[in-house]
């Protein structure tokens, strides 16, 4: 990578963030850092990041794109931006997202919705929720960009931008620094145009952290890499479950030649069922809005971020005047998330839930040739190393039309990460891929949890 | 592709969203051409329109409800649209019973804090491990832990000498 693009990429940055409302807040000082960095040979010098903002950075502020939050500065720096920093990146700024993460069409947030690069004439959205992430790389303003996925929110903008979007297995990139929205789903990704830049990054940020207690241990780690050496022809799943009614003829041959190409490289194609991979909607929705309840209790005003003018207290509800000025579709996801956690229906619904989700686990473990080093799984000897679907089931909408679906509905919105969350909630590897040069459709590659290598290198071998 | 054939009838999903009973995750057997893998992208088992199919006819949560979790939520009750939050509460809540009707296969056995993505046999501490954890127990400035290295009411709005601030009276006006 070379001073003069990475110096080019951050002079397009006030023309682009006009554009594409990409950025909440952009670092004036990067170009000098850039400079000052150049004569440093490190790992990841010369490349230009952006970080989504609900990651905390010592130097700029951290929204979460949230009233709430609007001016808060972090007194850290996440470990994921510490480890970038010291291996040479240098910050342009912090992309803009969906209100604590909570979106999949990039257009809650308190800055207003991220536009598609893509569409340049047309107003586009660029999917949720690390929107202004995905459309940083591909507006070229960045390198890479940090994103975090906890329901397919690195991959799904990372489709509807046409860059690839890696969300690795839970437990490898620490959350240290991470603003929590579901704790047990949350996890960082990455987005890059290509997989050199993409590979170098994940390697330097796939390290145990002793300050994130749900960090994959060192043991597990090596027992990781020891069991899943380099295969050269691979066993490839197609689940049924991803063959959707709603997907159009273009993108399905566009689907189908992608197979074919990879069927001419001698890989083996299997027919898969998931059975539970439909229920996982129900189920994310169950738990993730109850963890973020509890997550989201921590915003009172009292100790930092927003506070209302005159009180603290309203009608006897502690904080609410404060707690207003959360957007409204977090609004309604803690409504709900108490709703789910209430006594009256936390046996039904969270419990109920959690169940379902180990039988999903247990689903993949079925299918999957390797083991699972959490759950002890052996693997099954006639079973996959990788499977494959579209990331979504279309392309991305107006900012018009999505945002007059969701206002009839809240659970519109839901339905765009139909493909992605399976593997979410049950913290698989799951790369995706673009569907072809400026196609807003990629292909996910997912393989057995902690397997992110065969994933890295089947990907290495495919793409460009 | 009988395969297909027969997992569809295995499994299909029934009008209500539902699973039946006997549904497996199962690897089916190898495509010997890209014609079979054709004719397979060419199936639909499922649409996810059937999440939303039955959503329409829920009786919504009533208004008593909706107050009281607003108070959980430590949001204003006065102000809000409570018709509004009703409706898309209904919505959300019509989405997700939807796993009321899942059956779950070895109920008894699943534990649910399996869900969690950690190791499911973690080593138990022993004694041992346990004094030297404590001994190896450390303050870490990284984590703000030792006393005095940030002032830790310097990023509040609101602050009198170095202590935090609630006005309104925690004690008094509480429901």
């Amino acid at each position: 990578m070379s001073l003069k693009t990475a110096l080019s990429r951050i002079r397009s940055i006030p023309e682009l963030q006009k554009r594409y409302n990409i950025f909440i807040n952009i670092d004036p000082s990067a170009e000098k850092r850039l400079v000052d960095n150049a004569d440093k040979e490190l790992p990841l010098s010369h490349l230009v990041a952006g970080i989504k903002d609900n990651i905390v950075t010592k130097d700029l502020p951290t929204t979460c794109a949230s009233k709430i939050l609007e001016t808060y500065q972090s007194p850290y720096d996440a470990t994921c931006v510490r480890r970038l920093r010291e291996a040479g990146v240098v910050i342009a700024g912090k992309t803009n997202l969906d209100e604590f993460g909570m979106g999949s069409g990039g257009i809650h947030s308190h800055f207003g919705p991220v536009l598609n690069p893509l569409y340049p004439s047309t107003k586009i959205t660029a999917g949720g929720s690390s929107s202004g992430s995905a459309a940083a790389v591909a507006a070229g303003a960045v390198d890479f960009a940090l994103g975090t996925d906890t329901g397919g929110s690195v991959r799904l903008p990372a489709a509807f931008n046409a860059v690839l979007g890696f969300k690795p297995s839970y437990g490898r990139i620490s959350r240290y620094g991470v603003v929590a929205y579901a704790q047990s789903l949350d996890t960082v990704g990455i987005l890059s145009k290509g997989m050199p830049v993409l590979r170098k990054v994940y390697n330097v940020l796939n390290e145990y952290d002793s300050k994130d207690p749900t960090s994959l241990s060192n043991d597990l780690r090596k027992k990781a890499n020891k069991l899943f050496k380099e295969k050269g022809k691979l066993r490839i799943g197609i689940p049924q479950e991803f063959l959707q009614a709603s997907i159009s003829a273009d993108y399905k041959n566009l689907f189908f030649r992608f197979i074919k190409e990879l069927m001419d490289m001698g890989h083996e194609f299997y027919p898969v069922t998931i059975p539970s991979v439909k229920d996982s909607l129900p189920i994310y929705y169950t738990l993730s809005p109850a963890e973020a309840v509890s997550n989201l209790s921590r915003y009172d005003g009292i100790r930092y971020g927003t506070r209302a003018d005159t009180t603290d207290i309203e009608n006897g509800t502690l904080f609410a005047p404060t707690r207003a000025n959360f957007g409204r579709e977090v609004q309604d996801r803690i409504i709900l998330g108490n709703y789910n956690l209430c006594s009256e229906t936390f046996k039904n619904n969270y419990v109920k839930a959690q169940k379902l989700r180990v039988g999903l686990m247990n689903d993949f473990d079925e299918i999957f040739r390797g083991p699972n080093i959490i759950s002890n799984s052996k693997g099954n000897v006639s079973g996959v190393d990788l499977i494959i679907s579209l990331t979504a089931t279309g392309p991305p909408s107006t900012i018009e039309s999505f945002t007059s679906a969701e206002n009839s509905s809240p659970t519109n919105e839901y339905l765009n990460d139909v493909f992605t969350m399976p593997m979410s909630l049950a913290g698989l590897p799951t790369l995706s891929i673009p569907l072809g040069n400026d196609v807003p459709l990629g292909v996910q590659v997912t393989a057995q949890f902690a397997d992110d290598e065969t994933v890295l290198n089947f990907a290495d071998r495919i793409v460009n | 592709m009988s395969f297909v054939r027969q997992l569809s009838l295995k499994n299909g999903y029934c009008s209500r969203c539902c699973r039946l009973y006997s549904s497996r995750a199962k690897v089916g057997e190898k495509f010997r051409s890209k014609k079979e893998v054709m004719e397979y992208l060419g199936q639909q088992t499922w649409s996810v329109d059937e999440y939303l199919a039955d959503s329409t006819s829920e009786e919504l949560p009533n208004e008593a409800d909706v107050r009281k979790l607003l108070k959980l939520s430590g949001l204003p009750v006065d102000g809000n649209d409570l018709e509004r939050i009703r409706v898309r509460l209904g919505k959300q809540l019509s989405f997700i019973d939807k796993l009321h009707r899942i059956p779950i296969e070895d109920e008894k056995t699943i534990d649910e804090c399996q869900a969690r993505l950690m190791p499911r046999n973690e080593v138990p501490i022993s004694y041992d491990s346990l004094l030297q954890k404590i001994a190896t127990q450390k303050k870490d400035p990284e984590l703000g832990e030792v006393e005095g290295c940030w002032d830790s009411t310097s990023l509040a709005q609101m602050k009198e000498n170095k202590y935090f601030v609630v006005r309104g009276g925690l004690m008094q006006n509480r429901d």
